[in-house]
C-alpha cells in the first residue's frame, strides 16, 4: 500500500450567515467555498490562484483546521484534522504551519525576533533552554538572517528580513505542511525574489511540502509543480503548472493568464473579462462563471460543471472544455 | 501627435544638443529636491529630478517603494503640505508654476493635470454620490450649469466603459466595486479635460482581470484624447504594455530612462538589470530568480556617491566619490552611472542569458 498524501481535502465548504445589505430581516449565505477537493503529495507544491474573495484563504483556514467548515473533511498525513482545539488538534498544529501575508502584522512589535521564532518550542515544551536557543540561531541563519537579528525588534528590520522572521517561525516546529498566503505581496520586487529562491532552497533541504497562494501567477508559476485556480469558492482547473499556464482550459484560466501585464511586443491576445466578479452571496446558478464567459451557452446556465479529467492529465470544470481546448488547437 | 517624442529624454539631461527645445515639452521639472522635516534635521526624499513631458506622450515611472516616484508628482502638484520643503523648478505649457501661490495652482490641478491614485475608496468621497462628484468638477473647471454638468457627467460615465450610467450616477463610493470606483475616478479626471493625466499605481489595489480593463482603458482613452498620460508603477509589466517612454527611479533619483525597448531589450544601469533579473516571467524557460543582494537605504542613510554602490555588482572606487549624474548613451536613452558602458552591461547577466 502506498503511503496517503500528505494533504487530502473532500469536499471543502464554509458558508457564512450574513446580513443582506439594506435589509434589516433575514440572512443570506455567503458561500466563501463551496466544494473544494485538494489532493497535494509529499514534497510537492501546489499554487492555489484566483482573485480576491474567491475562497483562496478561507480554504487555508479550513485546510489548517483553523476556522470551523461546514462540511467535508481534511486529512493530513491519513490523520483527520480536527477543528476543535483538542489533544489531536495541538498536536497536529506541530505539523502544518502558515506564513501570513503582512509580515509586520503577524509579528508582536513588543517581543525580540529570537523570542518570537522561539515561542512554538515553548508552547510545544520542546527542548531545553540551550536547545531552544541553538535551534532558533540555527533556523535564522538558514533563512539568511545573522545571529544579531535575534536580539531585535521587528520595526528595527526591513520587510524582506520581517518575512523571513516569520518563516524561521513558522519552521522552527519542522512541519510538514507550510501553507503561505500570500507571503511575497506586501514586498518590493528585489525582495520578493529573495524570498522566492529562499522558499525554494529550503524546500530542497528540508523537503518541506507547500501550499502556496497568491494572486501573482508569475511567482505561483516560478514555485509550483502543479497549479489549481478558484473562482467564487470553487476549484475551475487544476493541473501541472507550466501545462496550465501555456495553454488553459477553463475560459476563466484564459482570462486569468492573459490579463497579466506584458509587453505588447509579445503578441498575446488578451481576453478582456466584461464586469466584476459576482458577489459570493448571489452565486450564479449552473456555471459560476457563465455570465462573464465567452463561451456560455444554456447549459452553463442550469447546470453546474464538476471538475473532469482531461486527456492531458488536467482538470477543468467546464461541461465545453474538450471543444474550447480542440478550438484553442485549431486556431494555434 | 502620433510618433513618441524621444528627443524629450534628451531635453531632460540638459544634454547639449538642442534637437527639440525645452518649449516642446508639456512638462518640464528642473532641479526638483524635495525634503521633509523629520525632527531636527530634514530628510531629503529627491535629490535634483530633471524630468520632462511631451505633449500626448505615455511616460511609465517605476521604482519601489520609497524611491521618490509618487511624491515627484506631488511636488509637482504641490500637494505635499507644510513639512515638506520643495526647491526646483516646474514649468507647465511653457509658465513657470512652481512659484504660483495656491489659488493659481487650483487652477491648474484637476483642470490641466489630473491624477489618479491608488485607492479610488480613499479618494472618493464617502458622502457624496458619484454623479454629484463627476459634476463638481464641470462646474468648478468648466462652469457648467447644474443641468449641463449633470447631462455630462454621465457621458463621461459612459465614456469609462460604466455599464448603465446612468444607475450608477446616484450611487455611493461604498455601493460600488474597485474597479467601478477606479472608472469613475477615471471619469472625474477626464471632467477637466486635462493635457496631463497622473495615474498612481491606478491598479495595484485591483484584481489582475480588473487591472486588465483598466489599464485597457487608459491606453483607450489616452489614444483619443491625446493627452499625456504618466502612470507611476512599481510594475514593470503594467509599465511595459502601457507607455513609450520609461524612467526608472532609484532613492530618490532617476537613475535611467528611454524608451520602453531600450529599458526592457537595453538596459544599461546596473539596478535596471537588476530588476528585470529578479521578475519571474510567464512564458520562457523557469530560471532561479536573481535578487538584488542588499535592500534599499533609508532616505536619511544614504551611502556618499552613487546610492545604488554597496548593493551593484560592479562598484569599483570612482562610485562611491560622487554621485553620477544622468548621460546619453543613445538617442533618447540616459543612464546615471559612472562605470563604461560596456563594464555596466557585462557586469550583471541579462535577464534571459542564465538559463
Amino acid at each position: 500500500m502506498t503511503a496517503p498524501p500528505l494533504l487530502e481535502a473532500r469536499d471543502l465548504a464554509c458558508h457564512f450567515k450574513v446580513s443582506r445589505p439594506g435589509r434589516r430581516r433575514g440572512h443570506a449565505l455567503l458561500k466563501a467555498v463551496d466544494g473544494v477537493d485538494l489532493v497535494l503529495q509529499r514534497g510537492r507544491t501546489l499554487g492555489l490562484v484566483g482573485e480576491s474573495g474567491c475562497g483562496k484563504s478561507t480554504t487555508a483556514k479550513l485546510v489548517l483546521g483553523l476556522m470551523p467548515r461546514t462540511s467535508g473533511q481534511v486529512w493530513l498525513a491519513g490523520e483527520p484534522v480536527d477543528t476543535a482545539a483538542g489533544h489531536r488538534w495541538r498536536r497536529l498544529r506541530r505539523r502544518a504551519q502558515l506564513v501570513h501575508q503582512d509580515p509586520l502584522g503577524a509579528l508582536d512589535r513588543r517581543l525580540t525576533v529570537g523570542y518570537q521564532v522561539m515561542e512554538p518550542l515553548i508552547v510545544h515544551r520542546i527542548g531545553s533552554r540551550a536547545d531552544r536557543r541553538a535551534k532558533v540561531l540555527a533556523l535564522l541563519q538558514a533563512v539568511g538572517l545573522g545571529p544579531d537579528v535575534a536580539t531585535r525588534h521587528p520595526h528595527e528590520l526591513s520587510g524582506g528580513q520581517r518575512q523571513r522572521v516569520v518563516l524561521a517561525r513558522a519552521l522552527i516546529l519542522e512541519p510538514d505542511l507550510v501553507v503561505c498566503d500570500e507571503p511575497i505581496s506586501a514586498l518590493d520586487v528585489s525582495i520578493q525574489a529573495q524570498v522566492v529562491n529562499l522558499l525554494q532552497d529550503l524546500r530542497e533541504r528540508l523537503g518541506h511540502t507547500y501550499l502556496f497562494i497568491s494572486h501573482d501567477l508569475k511567482a505561483v508559476r516560478q514555485i509550483s509543480d502543479e497549479i489549481a485556480v478558484m473562482y467564487l469558492g470553487r476549484i475551475v482547473e487544476q493541473g501541472p503548472a507550466e501545462d496550465l499556464l501555456r495553454m488553459p482550459g477553463h475560459p476563466y484560466t484564459q482570462a486569468l493568464v492573459s490579463a497579466v501585464p506584458a509587453r505588447a511586443a509579445t503578441g498575446r491576445r488578451r481576453i478582456l473579462l466584461e464586469g466584476d466578479p459576482p458577489s459570493p452571496i448571489d452565486v450564479p446558478p449552473g456555471c459560476a462563471f457563465h455570465p462573464r464567459c465567452r463561451f456560455a451557452q444554456d447549459r452553463c446556465r442550469g447546470e453546474r460543471p464538476t471538475l473532469r479529467p482531461q486527456a492531458d492529465g488536467r482538470r477543468v470544470a467546464c461541461h465545453f472544455a474538450e471543444a474550447i481546448a480542440a478550438g484553442a488547437g485549431a486556431a494555434a | 501627435m502620433l510618433a513618441p517624442d524621444l528627443g524629450a529624454g534628451d531635453a531632460a539631461l540638459g544634454a547639449p544638443q538642442p534637437t527639440r527645445s525645452t518649449a516642446a515639452a508639456l512638462l518640464e521639472v528642473r532641479q526638483l529636491t524635495v525634503a521633509f522635516a523629520a525632527g531636527m534635521r530634514d530628510l531629503p526624499v529627491l535629490h535634483g529630478l530633471n524630468l520632462s513631458v511631451a505633449p500626448g506622450e505615455t511616460l511609465g515611472m517605476v521604482g519601489e517603494s520609497g524611491c521618490g516616484k509618487s511624491v515627484t508628482w506631488l511636488a509637482v502638484l504641490r500637494l505635499l503640505g507644510t513639512t515638506a520643503k520643495v526647491g526646483g523648478t516646474v514649468s507647465f505649457a511653457g509658465q513657470t508654476i512652481s512659484d504660483w501661490d495656491d489659488r493659481a495652482m487650483t487652477a491648474i490641478r484637476g483642470r490641466r493635470i489630473a491624477m489618479i491614485s491608488q485607492d479610488p475608496m480613499s479618494a472618493l468621497n464617502p458622502v457624496h454620490t458619484i454623479g454629484r462628484q463627476i459634476a463638481e468638477v464641470l462646474v468648478t473647471h468648466r462652469g457648467a450649469s447644474a443641468t449641463a454638468a449633470k447631462a455630462a457627467a454621465k457621458r463621461l460615465l459612459d465614456q469609462v466603459g460604466v455599464p448603465a450610467a446612468g444607475s450608477i450616477f446616484g450611487r455611493y463610493p461604498h455601493e460600488l466595486s474597485g474597479g467601478m470606483n477606479q472608472r469613475a475616478m477615471i471619469a472625474m479626471c477626464l471632467a477637466g479635460q486635462p493635457d496631463l493625466l497622473i495615474a498612481d499605481e491606478p491598479t495595484t489595489a485591483l484584481d489582475v482581470t480588473i487591472q486588465a480593463q483598466i489599464l485597457d482603458l487608459l491606453r483607450q482613452i489616452q489614444r483619443d484624447l491625446g493627452m499625456a498620460l504618466v502612470l507611476v508603477s512599481h510594475d514593470l509589466g503594467v509599465v511595459a504594455e502601457v507607455c513609450r517612454r520609461v524612467a526608472v527611479m532609484y532613492c530618490g533619483r532617476i537613475v535611467e530612462q528611454g524608451s520602453t525597448d531600450d529599458i526592457f531589450d537595453r538596459p544599461y544601469h546596473p539596478y535596471t538589470r537588476g530588476l528585470l533579473a529578479a521578475l519571474p516571467n510567464l512564458d520562457g524557460p523557469r530560471r532561479r530568480l536573481q535578487p538584488i543582494p542588499g535592500t534599499v537605504p533609508a532616505p536619511g542613510a544614504l551611502p556618499p556617491g552613487c546610492p545604488f554602490a554597496p548593493r551593484c555588482p560592479g562598484v569599483h572606487a570612482a562610485c562611491r566619490s560622487s554621485v553620477p549624474v544622468l548621460r546619453p548613451v543613445a538617442a533618447g536613452h540616459a543612464v546615471a552611472c559612472v562605470g563604461p558602458v560596456d563594464r555596466t552591461v557585462a557586469a550583471m547577466p541579462a535577464a534571459g542569458a542564465e538559463a
